[in-house]
């Protein structure tokens, strides 16, 4: 029957790094515990298996037959890192976001009819365009931006989640990239 | 003098192909040791061992050097044996003396029978930890590596690599204790 004594010395087994020879008072109860001393006889069995024992030597040409295994070109990197990839969709989806949640009066502003006639002149497009903008905010700003933003903030709840879920299946994609090559 | 790792690196990136065979040669018998204790199988072992270095040299532009060449490799190794062993699951289970089989003819005729059938016994435990548990120990006991680089290796908290070691040595007794006939035990104690 386990006693509290016999849980310590199991936990003491469980928690010392490699214990070759027990302190007295251990000793002192597997002295006078038989299951104990079965813990005690299995450690010593399963230590002393696990101490680095010989491998099989490898063949004298291993290294030559890796070497004829390698490509001859450099080690080179890829040209798209898996951050940069990760970067854009980010950004992609941070566009997406904005856009979606833009009230219609300040889509209508950026619409390809609306400034057309400006792009006569390019200058003249972007003062326009900016004049637009501008004037845009002007008139969103003071009267419900919160209204608009609860409006619209399902939808940037959702695309959040989205974004995020991106990101999540990106970095896990990435790291299965990666495991091999780190 | 013996050229440090990053300039062998540094050399191999800058187009020297044959000073990854001095890499090779410093590290087979290390990542060959280990692939041996996870795979039990010596075929397997050698195998596992060249594409780990193959491995390592398709990936060396994107070592950061943020650790060792070492750890990298076993990191490397690691994730080799464990794809490894998925296969292996999925075609055929682990047999149980196939270590004995290969180890060194020097070493074998040594054993007598009882100690062969431990040894296998233990094998046999081991082959049944979980991977990751097997992982540690290995890493642990047999290449005796300190708990941070094993955590460094495996990407896991220091912590979790202690727990793991922990938790896989009760099991591994557990086991043992379970399989191996008690009057044997006792017979072995102090």
């Amino acid at each position: 029957m386990r006693n509290s004594d016999c849980q310590a010395f199991r936990r003491f087994l469980d928690e010392s790094a490699a214990p070759q020879a027990l302190p007295a008072v251990q000793l002192a109860h597997v002295n006078h515990c038989a299951a104990c001393r079965r813990e005690w006889a299995a450690h010593r069995e399963m230590m002393a298996a696990l101490e680095p024992g010989p491998a099989p030597e490898l063949p004298p040409d291993f290294a030559a037959r890796v070497m004829a295994r390698l490509p001859q070109a450099a080690p080179r990197a890829s040209r798209v890192e898996m951050e940069t990839v990760l970067l854009i969709v980010m950004l992609l989806a941070g566009l997406l976001t904005a856009w979606i949640s833009l009230p219609p009066s300040s889509k209508a502003v950026l619409a390809y009819e609306r400034i057309a006639p400006y792009l006569d002149s390019a200058r003249a497009w972007l003062s326009r365009m900016l004049a637009g903008i501008v004037a845009a905010c002007n008139k969103a700003l003071p009267e419900s931006l919160g209204e608009q933003f609860f409006a619209h903030s399902w939808k940037l709840v959702f695309i959040s989640l989205v974004t995020l879920l991106v990101a999540k299946i990106a970095l896990l994609f990435e790291n299965r990239l990666r495991r091999p090559l780190r | 003098m013996i050229e440090p790792d990053h300039e062998l690196v540094a050399r191999v990136r800058a187009g020297q192909r044959e000073a990854f065979a001095q890499l090779i040669t410093r590290y087979q018998a290390r990542i060959f040791h280990t692939t041996f204790r996870m795979l039990r199988n010596r075929e397997d072992a050698e195998e596992a061992a060249q594409d780990t270095f193959v491995r390592a040299y398709r990936g060396l532009a994107r070592f950061r050097e943020d650790a060792t060449f070492s750890t990298w490799l076993y990191r490397i190794c690691c994730n080799v044996c464990l794809n490894y062993l998925e296969k292996k699951r999925t075609a055929r289970p682990w047999p149980a003396a196939v270590a004995l089989e290969h180890l060194p003819a020097a070493e074998a005729p040594d054993r007598d029978f009882a100690q062969r059938e431990r040894a296998a016994l233990v094998e046999q435990a081991m082959a049944d930890l979980p991977d990751h548990f097997r992982n540690v120990l290995i890493l642990y006991h047999t290449q005796q590596l300190p708990y941070q680089e094993i955590a460094e290796i495996l990407g896991l908290p220091l912590n979790t690599v202690k727990t793991h070691l922990f938790r896989a040595r009760a099991l591994l007794r557990r086991r043992m204790l379970q399989a191996m006939p008690q009057e044997e035990l006792l017979s072995e104690v102090m």
